[in-house]
């Protein structure tokens, strides 16, 4: 409600009339006393009084509206002004007093009301002039008289005029009164104005609701601070009315101690800066529903996140079993069975990667931690994996890489290479023949530079029209096409937000049907100015390029133009013939391997200096005896690896162990790496030695591990890894007391293998060095070179179950045993142990169900135990258990209460011979006591790794605690640990170690 | 410490000088330079209880022992807001010099001296004193609540005439007791009322005695107040004490199902229901009267 109203009360007319009548009756009384004597002085009184009462009773009639007034009032005025100055004589200024009831008039702002007014006065002047008084006196002659006639009504005119414009203003005014009053009634938003002291003009029913003011004229004139509710809504309103200038922000107000949110809005109202239109309006209810979409959006991400976890655990033992199915003796069935179940877990794997990561982004967890990198690490990596996803698809991969780039950075590594993974995978997926090419170039500012890696493919492309929704979630375009294409269509998504979350950008371009480029932009930190790759004197070397293939040829050519190397390409062999014959001096003679008897030939018969190099693609004849290869996609790197004659040649290894002459079963080695998957490829490479393997992570761990005592008899170090890098370690390692120290052999893993690299590694301490990737013909001329002699042994095949003739267990097929858990004794021991734990459980559980007729649950049990027994070798109890099983199947109860007491016998029978075993095993095994300090260290960093699902840390300190001699409570903690893990009941081993560690 | 000058213009006795007291201070200051002080002009109405908390509630005081004195140079109503911005927030003092109002207030601590609370000299060094506050619905204040005709007499008188009457019904209660219906006026008093219309227990409140004396002008015989009415139109009460009730207590409540017309510190407020709390000793004061305060 305003604080100004509009009624008929509100006419000033009457006001005016009023003041004028009072007025004029005293002066002209008291003239008229005066001047003319009492009988004036009486005549006018009376007639004022007269007046007076009858504009009194005009203002107080109910039934005389304004209108009616506007013209009533003045001319009763001038009617009993008149009959006065007729009755006693004339008035000089009877014109005048005609104006001044006009102007009376004039305040009604009635239209009407004053053109009825002048009309009435009008007919009063002409009846007086048709009857000859002379109202004016003697003193004016009659045309005088009508001159001021006329004059009069000029001046109604004139009047007339200031009344419709005034009556036109004041109908506007009153228009947006009634609508402003309106609004302010009604608006469910609490509003308010305040003058240029901060006093309130105007406020909203609503607003003087919510304040709890019963009227709203209370609040009138009262400081607006006054009214609000808490010292912070002052403070904040004090703010916006210093602010000066336009104001909308969201503020959250306790309100019988819940939470309220409102939106306000404020604006000067003039050029005072107090002055001010504040409204303000309760958003609870959206903030409300926005909370509870984004509670349960987080909901949603940690439940993926959650989820996705518990997934992985299962998965990752599904792949680990697959692998161990597949290092075994298999039928090509079982093989190809096998492999669908490993490659169909791994990608699960992916997808749930993706999800684990999108789910990330969305909760705003996803962190972007900046480490020191090598780019040719990384993009090594990347090109290996992409390379051998292409296998056997016609597909040519080519790689443009500016040698200039710096190589030493800083920033994510992890995230950009995911970054680049997502869009070459992108690329091969979509991707049916043709091509897929790498373009990486650099922009460098200060210490900074923006890397463009370019992505582009000769795929299926993107129709315009869905190029706006490619970075969207779960999207996969031309869903028609692409039908069978795997994937959750998350890829795009996590890495835009990815390139986003470093600073950085990405724009795809596509034309559809023809192919698509995706570009990424990423600002990164350099920390030294050395180059992707050089070539030394590479004035002085000339390269000769035959390669028929234009995308090989193209990309070749422009790295070796890149890295200042002078290249003639050709594209026949005759021309290969002319180039050579043409006597240009050639350093190297780069073919494709298809092609190395003509190249060699050519060679020869031209007699020339020049050095074959092989440009090999994977699957290709391997040629690395004769020839130095060159893996295709050739890089800036590799391209210059050959021409500084560093000797690595970039072979992709098979996993077949060619060359392989000797085994080292009791040598042990150190890998220290800090990426988990170049520990798996190094191990992998590393297992058809047999050797002792072990694993660090940072040069800090390898140090420990290596003055621990183990004495290792070759230690490979990766260059460049967190916390610890390989040259610190390094030298640590030299700095160390004792002749150990300073002879074991330190090998450096690196992909920088640029000239000179190899004495900077031998003058920081170390022997030798070995570039990723790894070549196993290079690999196997290392451990050659380093294992000592007394440690190698010939080479035979691998025995199908070692040691299974040292030991025997009644009732058990020991060599079956060990064949069916992987082919190694310390898993069967474990296995064995698992199977002895559950079979003390199975007795009494078994011989329940038999009191209790429960013969469903019988039959599982059964079932567990067939499987089980046959596991461990038990055949023979495996198959009463299976009669048994089938019994239960078929519901015939009188075979299994015939047979199951036997069963279970047989059971007991076989446990006590496991159990003997085990026994015996213990005490030849476990020699030395563990100290309660170092059992309890051990089994809080197992806990650690447990609690963190690093189950490679897991075992390790199984097995050393198992490789000790434990009190009783420990062992039985250990088993009871062993198979926790086993089965993946992390949770309950860390329940169990945790219990024992209080106890303790 | 951190120094605080909040100056009303428009109050009486500073209107016309605002500028030539902050060059007064400026002046002082001169002879002080380790001192930090800012003057502040207020320019609308509660400015000063806003830039008050502003100032006493941020980072300025962190190199200050957390401390600032705000010297409030205005009337009762300037004085009102700054107690309302900064009551309850630690560190805070607070300096009043007497115009307008905050004479009558004043004068309770020594009647004579109050010239000494001009000088900037003992506001500024002087000791402090803790002080009683009461609590006023959701408004804090030093010195009184006056409710009913006394509060705002020609409103009042307006609606009693267009009411045909002269009294309101109230419902009050103090401690938890209810004593009285229907009355004149009421006043609740943290300080003295040094005024000429109320009793002589009104001039010896003391504003740390950690209680608020209610005092209620009960309704009059029509013909007491007939023969009253002259002093009765210029609010002077005491003429009849036996209308007038005196009570203490801690916690008053005033109820009326008709909008009640409250001055609180000399600020109108409208209210239905009107709680007063005491809140013992919550502000502290600076007593340049108090024993062990500067000498000149």
């Amino acid at each position: 409600m305003s604080k100004t109203t509009f009624s008929k009360r509100d006419n000033y007319g009457l006001k005016i009339t009023m003041f004028v009548v009072i007025i004029y009756t005293l002066l002209n009384s008291i003239y008229n006393l005066l001047m003319h004597g009492l009988l004036h002085f009486a005549l006018r009184f009376a007639a004022g009084i007269f007046l007076i009462i009858i504009v009194r009773f005009i203002g107080m009639s109910k039934s005389i509206n304004k209108k009616v007034e506007s013209f009533l009032s003045p001319v009763l005025f001038v009617a009993i002004e008149t009959a006065i100055s007729v009755f006693l004589g004339s008035d000089r200024y009877y014109f005048f007093f005609l104006i001044a009831c006009s102007v009376i008039s004039l305040g009604y702002l009635e239209r009407m009301g004053f053109i009825l007014q002048a009309l009435l006065v009008n007919a009063i002047v002409i009846l007086l002039f048709a009857m000859n008084i002379p109202i004016m006196g003697s003193d004016y002659d009659m045309v005088h008289q009508i001159m001021f006639f006329l004059g009069y009504d000029l001046i109604n005119i004139l009047l007339y005029s200031i009344c419709a414009f005034a009556v036109e203003k004041a109908k506007e005014q009153e228009k947006t009164s009634k609508t402003f009053n309106t609004i302010m009634d009604t608006t469910p938003s609490f509003m308010v104005v305040i003058d240029q002291n901060a006093n309130i003009e105007y406020m909203s029913q609503s607003l003087a609701e919510w304040l709890h003011v019963s009227n709203v004229s209370y609040a009138i004139n009262r400081p607006l601070l006054d009214l609000l509710p808490t010292i912070e809504m002052k403070i904040m309103f004090h703010e916006i009315i210093e602010s000066r200038r336009f104001v909308e922000r969201s503020f959250e107000l306790l309100i019988d101690d819940k939470p309220c949110w409102f939106m306000l809005r404020s604006s000067k109202m003039s050029r005072s800066n107090i002055n001010r239109f504040f409204e303000w309006s309760d958003i609870t209810p959206i903030m409300d529903a926005k909370n509870a979409a984004v509670a349960q959006d987080n909901a949603k991400s940690d439940f993926l996140a959650k989820m996705s976890h518990e997934i992985r655990t299962p998965m990752n033992s599904i792949m680990g079993m697959s692998e161990l199915i597949l290092r075994e003796d298999l039928s090509p069935g079982v093989y190809e069975n096998t492999t669908g179940i490993k490659t169909a877990s791994m990608n699960l794997l992916s997808l749930i990667n993706d999800i684990l990561d999108f789910s990330k982004i969305e909760s705003g967890k996803l962190e972007i931690v900046k480490t020191d990198y090598l780019l040719t690490s990384l993009l090594n990596d990347v090109i290996s994996v992409i390379r051998m996803r292409l296998l056997d698809q016609p597909i040519l991969f080519v790689t443009n890489i500016d040698s200039r780039i710096p190589n030493a950075l800083s920033g994510d590594e992890v995230r950009i290479r995911q970054i680049l993974l997502n869009i070459l995978s992108n690329a091969v997926k979509y991707t049916d023949s043709g091509f897929i090419s790498l373009d990486v170039t650099g922009t460098v500012e200060n210490q900074t530079v923006l890397l463009q890696i370019a992505v582009s493919d000769s795929g299926i492309g993107i129709k315009e029209e869905d190029l706006n929704k490619l970075f969207g979630e779960f999207v996969q375009m031309d869903m028609t096409k692409n039908h069978g294409i795997e994937g959750t269509g998350l890829g795009l998504a996590i890495t835009h937000n990815l390139v986003r979350a470093m600073g950085g950008n990405i724009i795809v371009k596509s034309e559809y049907g023809k192919g698509s480029t995706f570009t990424v932009t990423l600002p990164q930190e350099i920390r030294q100015a050395e180059t992707f790759a050089f070539v030394e004197r590479a004035f002085e070397k000339q390269v000769l390029l035959y390669e028929p293939r234009d995308i090989y040829a193209d990309s070749v050519k422009s790295s070796l133009e890149n890295l200042g190397v002078s290249c003639h390409l050709v594209d026949s062999i005759s021309h290969f013939h002319e180039a050579l014959e043409g006597g240009t001096p050639y350093s190297f003679v780069f073919v494709p391997s298809f092609l190395h008897k003509e190249a060699k030939n050519a060679v020869k018969k031209n007699n020339s200096p020049a050095a074959i190099i092989l440009l090999s693609n994977y699957g290709d004849l391997d040629l690395s005896n004769e020839f130095r290869t060159l893996a295709m996609p050739a890089h800036a790197l590799s391209i210059a690896n050959i021409l500084n004659d560093i000797g690595q040649e970039y072979h992709y290894h098979s996993n077949k162990p060619d060359g392989i002459h000797f085994i080292a079963p009791t040598a042990k080695i150190l890998i220290v790496d800090d990426i988990p998957t170049n520990l798996k490829v190094a191990e992998g490479l590393l297992l058809p030695y047999r050797m002792q393997i072990d694993t660090a992570k940072n040069g800090r761990e390898a140090i420990d591990m290596i003055t621990a005592g183990k004495d290792y008899d070759l230690v490979f170090m990766d260059h460049m890894m967190p916390e610890m890098d390989g040259l610190e370690a390094t030298t640590l390692i030299r700095f160390t007391e004792g002749n150990y120290f300073k002879e074991v052999p330190i090998i450096a893993l690196t992909a920088n293998a640029v000239s000179g690299v190899k004495e900077m590694f031998i003058q920081n301490g170390m022997n030798d060095f070995l570039a990723k990737p790894i070549e196993m013909a290079k690999l196997n001329a290392i451990l050659d070179k380093w294992i000592p002699t007394d440690k190698k042994e010939r080479y035979t095949e691998a025995p199908t179950s070692q040691a299974a003739a040292t030991f025997a267990i009644p009732g058990i097929d020991v060599a079956k045993g060990i064949l069916m858990t992987g082919g190694d004794v310390d898993n069967y021991n474990a296995t064995l142990s698992v199977f002895y734990m559950d079979g003390i459980h199975k007795i009494s559980e078994l011989q329940t169900c038999l009191q209790n007729a429960d013969y469903s649950l019988f039959t599982t049990y059964v079932h567990a135990l067939k499987s089980a027994s046959a596991s461990v070798g038990a055949l023979e109890f495996s198959e009463a258990a299976k009669a048994l099983e089938m019994a239960g199947r078929k519901e015939d109860v009188s075979f299994i209460e015939k047979n199951a007491p036997d069963l279970i016998f047989s059971l007991e029978v076989l446990l006590g011979n496991i159990n003997k075993y085990m026994k015996t095993l213990s005490v030849s095994n476990h020699t030395e006591q563990i100290s309660t300090e170092e059992l309890r260290s051990k089994l809080l960093i197992l806990r650690d790794a447990l609690d963190n699902m690093d189950i490679g840390t897991a075992d390790k300190i199984l097995e050393e605690i198992q490789a000790k001699n434990l009190p009783e409570e420990a062992q039985v903690l250990m088993d009871s640990v062993s198979q926790d893990i086993l089965i993946f009941e992390y949770e309950e081993a860390n329940k169990n170690i945790n219990e024992f560690l209080i106890r303790e | 410490m951190k120094h605080l000058f909040i100056i009303n213009p428009e109050a009486a006795g500073v209107k016309g000088k605002a500028r030539s007291i902050s060059q007064r201070i400026t002046l002082f200051f001169q002879d002080y330079p380790e001192i930090s002080y800012y003057i502040h002009i207020t320019r609308w109405c509660r400015d000063a209880l806003a830039f008050s908390h502003h100032y006493a509630a941020s980072e300025y005081l962190e190199d200050a022992d957390g401390k600032i004195r705000i010297h409030v140079i205005g009337g009762m109503g300037t004085v009102y807001e700054v107690i309302n911005g900064t009551t309850g927030l630690p560190g805070v003092q607070i300096a009043i010099y007497p115009y307008g109002s905050t004479a009558r207030f004043l004068k309770s601590f020594g009647a004579g001296q109050v010239n000494t609370f001009y000088s900037f000299y003992h506001q500024v060094f002087s000791e402090t004193i803790p002080l009683d506050v009461m609590k006023c619905g959701n408004n804090f204040a030093l010195g009184l609540s006056s409710t009913g005709i006394g509060s705002n007499p020609f409103s009042v008188t307006k609606k009693c005439w267009r009411e045909k009457r002269l009294h309101q019904k109230y419902e009050i209660t103090i401690d938890g007791q209810r004593i009285y219906e229907e009355c004149l006026s009421i006043l609740i008093l943290n300080a003295p009322f040094n005024g000429d219309k109320m009793l002589k227990t009104a001039c010896q409140i003391q504003p740390d005695d950690g209680k608020l004396d209610l005092f209620i002008v009960k309704r009059l015989p029509h013909v007491k107040l007939l023969s009253q009415l002259l002093h009765y139109l210029l609010f002077k009460y005491k003429s009849y004490p036996e209308f007038i009730m005196h009570e203490t207590g801690r916690h008053i409540q005033i109820t009326s199902k008709e909008m009640q017309h409250c001055r609180i510190d000399g600020e109108l407020h409208y209210e239905t229901t009107m709680d007063y709390r005491l809140l013992p000793l919550a502000i502290d004061f600076v007593n340049p009267l108090s024993e062990g305060g500067p000498s000149l």
